[in-house]
């Protein structure tokens, strides 16, 4: 009963927000923030629940309660929230207990919180996990966790299959898939571009920007197969570079963007001022992506 | 959930604080008749006399409209104070800056115990934002205990996310205005997912045109740390909008060096230090090597030795009155009417 209750408190909350937001009265988030302290109240009692035997303990209800503190938190952009609510799951025994809806909801949402702190190895762990256990009718569902899932993998180095982004109508990844295996900026710019409504509402607009510097990659080392040769001139990066549509780049920023990837430990190697040249290791110079962090 | 107070104040300040302030010798220099100034207790010059800013005390019963200030008057006392009191050259300027700081803290105060809102009042707020960023670079080399800039900043952050909602709630938009406001935002905040995001989710008319798209470039290239492209669009910038990214500056240097020294790490070969120089817009090549050595890279005979072992990490420098920055200022803000027009309607449009 206890999740009915919240679920409706939230949904109401919800609608209340958006009204009072359109008729500009209340800072928008106001309402939904209120209801996030009832239900953190009920939190706390259900997490303070020592006394009960297991099976009627009102730890059971942690985790519904948390599912919707998560979903209000991303709604009103307050993700540092989660924090808490993260480590007392962790800190629970009861984590493998919960229905399997509940936890792929959960781990749904933490996954979303660890692409946003950057953390794209928990992200993928997170979601792949949601996405596997994921209801297969709840296409809805499924579709919603490939759109964060997507991006991370993409960092990571896994380029998704145009079938799998088709079958769950996501084909904008696809526009952004092919450019960054070429190493093709000005493509993936358009690309960026053209989906950009949908990328920002759903909140991985910035994420994808990383892929830049992937792409960046996919070229230089396309420019290290053609030359095959492990001294590599700058004018060479520069010339792929302009090539590929970056039409006011230079030698000084061309060896700014190798800098970077060398930092980034994307390549193995360093720059030669004096001779205008990347001089790169004999073995693997271009760090395969996948088994970077 | 009580009427909103209406002020009824005609003055830049109140007869009653006016008159308290007399009596305690409490008026500033700014303030007073000239005539008396010699005098042990000077009079109010009440063409001069602005409200100073009072934390409301708890308990204190709510203010009478006769010391608040109506939309009009806000607007004639902030334009006072931009034109007559800025670009005054008999002061030092971070004793203006501190009598208009704190007289502006209180037009904003008047704003927010009255709820005013519209088009005026919008004005009035990027207005102060002008200034605060303004002051930013200015005051940037006083020392700290004459200028605090951490202060200054928390002051142009609120009156920015203040002015934000207030802008969205126009019926009729301000769009040279807000397209201004979103730029000077995202630059302050420059690195701010906050703030990015903030920009994304405006709309296209705001976030198309020239002056955000710039705004956005330096974000990209601030954030993926490309040195080189950041200091070339830095160049580009509007004077207000190179004020509000300013301190963001030395952050990026910091950033050229540490990778440099782990890219061009070697113990034989150096880099020049004229090569280096005007890509990262430093003044001279002294200044690139003061800023090698914070970080312990060894310079020598011109050349920087750029070695990964060596780098030592180190608190930022304090951003200076760059070259750069300085020849943007003479173009823009040089002349008392060229910093008033800066201060009052932004300056010229023209991104130079």
């Amino acid at each position: 009963m206890l999740f009915a209750l919240c679920l409706d408190l939230r949904l109401f909350a919800n609608s209340a927000d958006i009204q009072l937001t359109k008729k500009g009265r209340g800072k928008p988030g106001e309402t939904l923030e209120k209801a996030a302290d009832i239900l953190m109240g009920a939190f706390r009692i259900c997490a303070s629940d020592n006394r009960a035997q297991s099976a009627d303990s009102k730890k059971w209800g942690m985790l519904n309660l948390i599912n919707q503190l998560f979903k209000i938190y991303f709604k009103i952009n307050k993700l540092h929230l989660c924090k808490p609510l993260i480590r007392a799951v962790d800190n629970s025994n009861f984590k493998e207990h919960f229905s399997l809806s509940q936890q792929v909801t959960y781990k749904y949402y933490v996954g979303r919180k660890a692409m946003f702190d950057s953390d794209f190895k928990g992200a993928d762990d997170y979601l792949s996990y949601a996405f596997q256990h994921c209801h297969i009718m709840s296409r809805r569902n499924k579709r919603m966790i490939l759109i964060y899932l997507t991006p991370v993998k993409m960092l990571l180095g896994y380029m998704p299959s145009v079938s799998l982004l088709q079958k769950y109508d996501l084909l904008q990844f696809a526009d952004i898939v092919s450019p960054v295996r070429q190493g093709n900026l000005l493509q993936l710019n358009e690309a960026l571009i053209k989906h950009e409504a949908f990328f920002i509402k759903c909140g991985i607009y910035l994420i994808l920007e990383k892929l830049k510097i992937i792409t960046y990659r996919n070229l230089f080392k396309k420019v290290y197969l053609i030359l095959k040769t492990h001294q590599l001139s700058v004018d060479a990066f520069t010339s792929a570079l302009r090539i590929m549509g970056v039409d006011d780049i230079d030698n000084d920023e061309a060896q700014c963007l190798i800098a970077n990837l060398i930092y980034e430990g994307k390549i193995k190697g360093y720059i030669s001022y004096q001779h205008q040249k990347l001089v790169v290791s004999k073995q693997m110079p271009f760090v395969p992506l996948t088994s970077l962090k | 959930m009580h009427n909103n107070v209406v002020g009824t104040c005609e003055f830049m300040c109140p007869t009653a604080e006016i008159q308290m302030r007399e009596r305690e010798n409490l008026l500033h220099t700014f303030e007073v008749l000239e005539s008396r100034e010699k005098m042990k207790r000077p009079r109010a010059d009440r063409s001069k006399a602005v409200k100073e800013f009072t934390r409301s005390a708890a308990g204190r019963s709510d203010p009478r409209p006769s010391d608040l200030r109506p939309t009009s008057v806000l607007v004639k006392t902030v334009d006072y104070l931009l034109e007559r009191i800025v670009p005054k050259q008999d002061v030092k300027w971070h004793k203006i800056y501190d009598f208009v700081a704190d007289r502006l803290r209180s037009v904003r105060q008047d704003i927010v115990i009255q709820r005013l809102a519209g088009p005026e009042i919008c004005l009035v707020f990027i207005k102060c934002i002008r200034f605060y960023l303004y002051a930013a670079y200015r005051l940037c080399e006083v020392p700290v205990s004459l200028f605090d800039p951490h202060l200054n900043g928390r002051q142009a952050i609120e009156c920015m996310k203040a002015s934000l909602l207030h802008f969205s709630s126009l019926e009729v938009p301000l769009l040279a205005e807000l397209q201004e406001l979103e730029s000077l935002y995202l630059l302050f905040n420059l690195g701010s997912l906050d703030a990015l995001m903030h920009v994304y989710e405006s709309s296209a008319d705001v976030r198309s045109c020239a002056r955000v798209q710039l705004a956005l470039a330096v974000n990209e290239t601030y954030l993926a740390g490309n040195y080189v492209r950041f200091f070339r669009l830095v160049k580009k910038l509007h004077f207000l909008d190179l004020c509000a990214v300013h301190r963001h500056i030395p952050q990026m240097h910091n950033l050229a060096l540490n990778r440099m020294s782990v890219a061009y790490n070697s113990k034989i070969h150096g880099y020049p230090m004229e090569h280096l120089r005007p890509l990262l817009m430093l003044d001279s090549t002294d200044k690139v090597a003061e800023l090698c050595m914070r970080h312990n890279l060894l310079v020598k005979e011109g050349q920087i030795y750029f070695l990964k072992a060596a780098w030592k990490e180190s608190g930022l420098a304090n951003p200076v009155k760059w070259i750069f920055c300085q020849e943007k200022d003479r173009k823009t803000a040089q002349t008392s009417m060229q910093l008033v027009q800066l201060l009052l309607i932004g300056g010229s449009t023209a991104v130079s």
